[in-house]
């Protein structure tokens, strides 16, 4: 067999071509844009991540006894998944936590007293006729909250060296959007009066304003951080311009001397 | 949101009526032939079933309730629709059932994730089940709520201990359930009626699972405890007992395809059962007097 031969030099920065031994290629295609350098360190994300695992590991066992609380057959029948998927969800924190050197998979901690304060709020309605608290309490407040999270944790982590956790968030992510989907067309279905939409509106609030007291999911430090977006390098003008171009002809001439 | 909740507290929409959970029946050991027939009608009839079985009683005799049915037969719709509704409440009864199971232990530290865990994927299940089962009851004809709900299988999956729950809701109802199965599976492919026995034969498979779950975590968290293990042994045979309906569910040796409901002996094998505990479950029945 007989591979063409590239122009290309590997890790020279020119354009990779061509097939078989002659491709001088990195590790990666030319359109990869991943991020070698992700915002946390792997204590770091340790951290976060037994936040997570907490909040999920609650969450599903939450969802699970509201089940038998809820009258509405169609509303029992849509717990049922999602408290599987968050139980999932928390398990995959689990089998992630040995992958970053922590030595205790079943660690799973709240990030603050005021965290605490929030689930414990979230879970508490009990009652048969209180199904639109429960459901705003999921799907309005803590699921929307998580897929933030989660999306910008996916952003900004090292899509390479942390590549196993942005493959776990997809999942999660994935199955967070299907939920925020069905569970927001289940509370504007059961909640077709001025006084659901109230009850609704006021427990969402009172609601976010506990989690917004604990800072989120992960703490103080749940969101946030500086810009790093890949910006173009400043213009180049004027004499600063002038000074670049002079300075590249003489080393062309040099070089043509030297040759 | 509360820990363990009771029968009283299941929320239901309009449509279910509740009859009384038969604990006395349930627990006796010694039952009679009329008491069994009592409590069955209680527990599965409605109007139009206990119209058939007045007209069978009618013909000399007692009522039908101690064979099985055949698809051909006149009753056969009645019986399957009481059936399938009866599993339908069963479902619903071990979603919530499992589902509480992932709730009400949280706070024990001694019980490891993996027992939560498995109780979410039993809620997902449950739930398909109870999707499956209302779809069943649509092809044969049933309405949900025509039939009375009974919550004596909630009734044993109430427990504080998580070891009495698994064994109580795992081991017991989901066995149960494996024989109804095995039975439906049979009446499906008797009537030629594929919708029943293919889709029936999916749901015996996660039955199986959770059957599995049970056998494994009771003998998982009593494993270093020797007291415990006995306690939960003990309730594991009164919950057996109750279970067998008065008796009604016995051995099936293959032979005698008249029985009522016959112990699904292979299903409950790839469970986990030993030869030995499908023999504590046949034994579990109280003794019945003047049974025919």
């Amino acid at each position: 067999m007989t591979a063409s031969r590239s122009d290309a030099h590997a890790n020279g920065g020119g354009p990779v071509r061509g097939y078989g031994p002659g491709r001088l290629a990195q590790p990666f295609p030319y359109w990869d844009r991943r991020r070698l350098m992700g915002e946390w360190t792997v204590e770091e994300s340790v951290q976060r991540i037994v936040h997570y695992k907490w909040a999920e590991q609650h969450l599903s066992a939450a969802i699970g006894g509201w089940v038998a609380t809820i009258p509405e057959l169609d509303v029992k029948a849509m717990l049922g998944p999602h408290c599987y998927q968050h139980a999932w969800h928390a398990d995959l924190w689990r089998q992630r936590l040995p992958e970053l050197r922590e030595k205790d998979e079943a660690r799973a901690e709240p990030p603050n007293d005021a965290f605490i304060e929030f689930m414990d709020e979230l879970t508490s309605p009990e009652a048969a006729d209180a199904t639109i608290e429960k459901l705003v309490g999921i799907y309005r407040v803590l699921v929307p909250h998580l897929l933030a999270v989660y999306s910008y944790h996916q952003r900004v982590t090292s899509d390479i060296v942390d590549a196993p956790t942005v493959r776990i968030l997809k999942f999660m992510i994935d199955d967070d959007i299907e939920q925020l989907i069905c569970g927001e067309m289940m509370v504007q279905d059961l909640a077709r009066t001025a006084k659901l939409r109230t009850r609704a509106g006021k427990w969402q609030t009172h609601l976010d304003v506990l989690l917004v007291k604990a800072g989120g999911v992960a703490g103080e430090e749940t969101l946030g951080g500086r810009p790093r977006i890949g910006m173009p390098p400043r213009a180049v003008l004027g004499a600063a311009l002038r000074q670049r171009r002079q300075a590249a002809s003489a080393a062309s001439a040099g070089g043509v001397v030297a040759g | 949101m509360k820990k363990l909740m009771t029968t009283d507290d299941l929320a239901r929409d309009e449509r279910f009526r509740r009859t009384p959970v038969p604990l006395d029946f349930l627990m006796a050991e010694e039952v009679t032939v009329e008491q069994v027939e009592e409590t069955m009608l209680m527990l599965l009839g409605n109007d139009e079933m206990r119209q058939t079985l007045e007209q069978q009683s009618a013909g000399g005799g007692g009522p039908n309730i101690f064979r099985r049915v055949r698809p051909e037969e006149d009753d056969a719709p009645v019986f399957i629709k009481s059936q399938m509704h009866g599993i339908f409440m069963g479902e619903m009864q071990a979603l919530e059932a499992a589902g509480r199971s992932a709730w009400d232990f949280t706070d024990d530290d001694e019980l490891p994730w993996k027992f939560q865990f498995d109780m979410a994927r039993q809620c997902w299940d449950e739930t398909r089940h109870v999707e499956t089962y209302s779809a069943l009851l649509d092809h044969v004809g049933c309405d949900i709520g025509e039939f009375a709900e009974n919550l004596f299988l909630f009734e044993f999956g109430c427990s504080d201990d998580p070891a009495e729950r698994v064994v109580g809701v795992n081991r017991c109802l989901e066995g149960l359930a494996l024989d109804v199965f095995n039975d439906t599976i049979r009446f499906g492919r008797s009537a030629d009626d594929d919708t029943i026995w293919k889709s029936v034969d999916y749901v015996s498979a996660d039955e199986v699972t959770h059957v599995r779950f049970g056998q494994v975590w009771s003998k998982a968290l009593t494993a270093d405890d020797p007291e415990r293990r006995a306690k939960i042994v003990n309730f594991q045979r009164k919950v057996d007992r109750a279970f067998s309906l008065g008796g009604l569910r016995g051995a099936y040796d293959g032979a005698n395809t008249e029985q009522f409901l016959p112990l699904a002996i292979e299903f409950r094998k790839l469970a986990g059962f030993t030869d030995q505990d499908i023999a504590d479950v046949a034994g579990a029945a109280p003794k019945v007097k003047g049974r025919r």
